[in-house]
């Protein structure tokens, strides 16, 4: 009954099936095992760095009832100008927030870095003043009992300052 | 012939046998190649609205300075450059031009052979693509099943948007597609219950999620926290029951296939998040021949 060589059914409107050979059946069988396998193996026991067979994560984590819901963003001094608010994006350093939540470790750990922002900024904006510093802030609601307070609570997590000498952000 | 001989003397090969035989069925399901060639064209036609407008960032990373490189594993397995603007732009368009000459190719019925490599192609630059968007920091979740079609699709030979034989390598790319969305859905709750763990569906991740990106529609919800403790329960259970969807009649999947696409245009009105490649992938289980053919009766 299962037999794939059985002939087609001689009905004059139904054309017959196009057929794969037992070797292209095979090899497909065993793509099919391979890349489902490496899947799971990645959503039980690997992480992001194992794209495109990693984890499915998005909004998997718990957040507590109570306490805080942050979200970091950029502010930057030019020459001469005050602290000034600058939504991390595609479109005004080159990424987005969760990049930089997902580097958050390492301009922690080497504020210096925040100097390549600086220069990703003057790349994407050459026409524009470069920036002379440069924090990453963590803007933190207040959340009791799974409802925001509204009282927003600001910390600086990382900042930097262009050499005086280079007299400029970036190259 | 031999078969029934053989079975009696090791009981457990007749039965290894059917196994066998009803997986090798289940995958190899003709489909008609219409139905796989109607599939290529909206993949192939979603492709540049994807890169140009949903998600062009990618062509940002290409002005990023190199210290915010953070090349994924397979970035640096085979090892892929260091993305530079050149390389962002050839890739971004490349791809782009590729598939628009590809949808006018399978709507022509013109040059297999060559829609085959073009379609090959695609999917090269596209893996590069998805390196140079997810290697600064974050990996988007919402485009396996489109990887797996770009994979796929160059395997099911060729097709025509008329043509009704039934096709066994078009029905195993399909499936492929179709086993890629339920894969998401399902392996997405096991994420949430290892890394949030079971109380993740009582959990502030959704009220976390309208705090950040939520809309007038979701915003008053944060006001009845039951509400979204409420959907996060039906959103794992949603997800753990998926994998029913590659097993039942094609009418009903027809109509959960309604049901998941209404789920997510929901999410998108409440936190503005929509996984439209994984959506376009949800067509893989409607019959989309008959869109150009009037069915048979």
């Amino acid at each position: 009954m299962t037999s794939q060589e059985a002939e087609p059914t001689a009905s004059p409107e139904v054309e017959p099936t196009a057929e794969l050979s037992t070797t292209g059946k095979r090899s497909r069988l065993a793509v099919a095992a391979v890349i489902f396998g490496l899947l799971t193996v990645g959503a039980f026991f690997g992480n992001d760095d194992y794209f495109p067979l990693g984890p499915f994560r998005m909004y998997a984590t718990s957040s507590q009832a109570t306490g805080e819901i942050a979200v970091v963003a950029l502010e930057m001094k030019t020459e001469g100008s005050d602290w000034t608010l600058v939504r991390p994006s595609p479109g005004t350093v080159g990424m987005n927030v969760a990049e930089f939540e997902g580097q958050l470790p390492r301009f922690e750990e080497d504020p210096e870095l925040l100097a390549a922002v600086a220069a990703s900024r003057s790349a994407l904006h050459p026409d524009e003043p470069g920036w002379t510093d440069l924090r990453i802030v963590r803007q933190a609601t207040v959340v009791v009992d799974k409802v925001p307070t509204g009282e927003v609570i600001e910390t600086v997590l990382a900042e930097w300052s262009a050499p005086p000498d280079s007299g400029e952000a970036g190259q | 012939m031999s078969t029934p001989t053989r079975a009696e003397r090791r009981p457990g090969a007749a039965m290894g046998s059917r196994v066998a035989g009803a997986v090798s069925h289940w995958w190899f399901m003709p489909v008609p190649r219409a139905r796989i060639a109607a599939f290529r064209v909206l993949v192939y036609a979603f492709l540049p609205l994807d890169m140009l407008v949903l998600r062009p960032w990618g062509a940002a990373h290409g002005y990023v300075d190199p210290d915010l490189y953070r090349p994924l594993m397979i970035g640096r397995l085979l090892p892929l450059p260091t993305p530079t603007p050149t390389l962002v732009h050839l890739v971004q368009y490349g791809a782009v031009a590729i598939s628009v000459a590809l949808v006018v190719l399978i709507a022509g019925n013109r040059a297999p052979r060559v829609q085959t490599w073009l379609a090959a192609s695609i999917f090269l630059l596209y893996l590069e693509w998805m390196v140079v968007s997810f290697s600064y920091g974050k990996v988007d979740h919402d485009r396996f099943a489109f990887l797996v079609a770009l994979a796929v699709l160059p395997t099911a030979g060729r097709a025509a948007l008329r043509d009704m034989t039934p096709s066994q390598s078009a029905g195993w790319a399909l499936r492929m597609v179709q086993v890629g969305v339920v894969a998401t859905y399902f392996l997405a709750a096991v994420a949430k219950v290892r890394f949030g763990g079971w109380g993740w569906v009582n959990s502030t991740t959704i009220a976390r999620a309208v705090i950040r990106r939520g809309t007038t529609l979701a915003d008053p919800l944060l006001q009845i926290p039951w509400t979204l403790q409420l959907s996060q329960w039906f959103i794992l259970t949603l997800e753990f029951v998926s994998p029913a969807l590659l097993f039942v009649r094609p009418k009903i999947q027809q109509y959960a296939v309604a049901f998941l696409v209404s789920f997510h245009v929901m999410t998108y009105l409440m936190i503005r998040i929509i996984f439209m490649p994984h959506v376009v992938c949800l067509a893989a289980f409607l019959p989309l021949e008959r869109i150009l053919n009037r069915p048979t009766k």
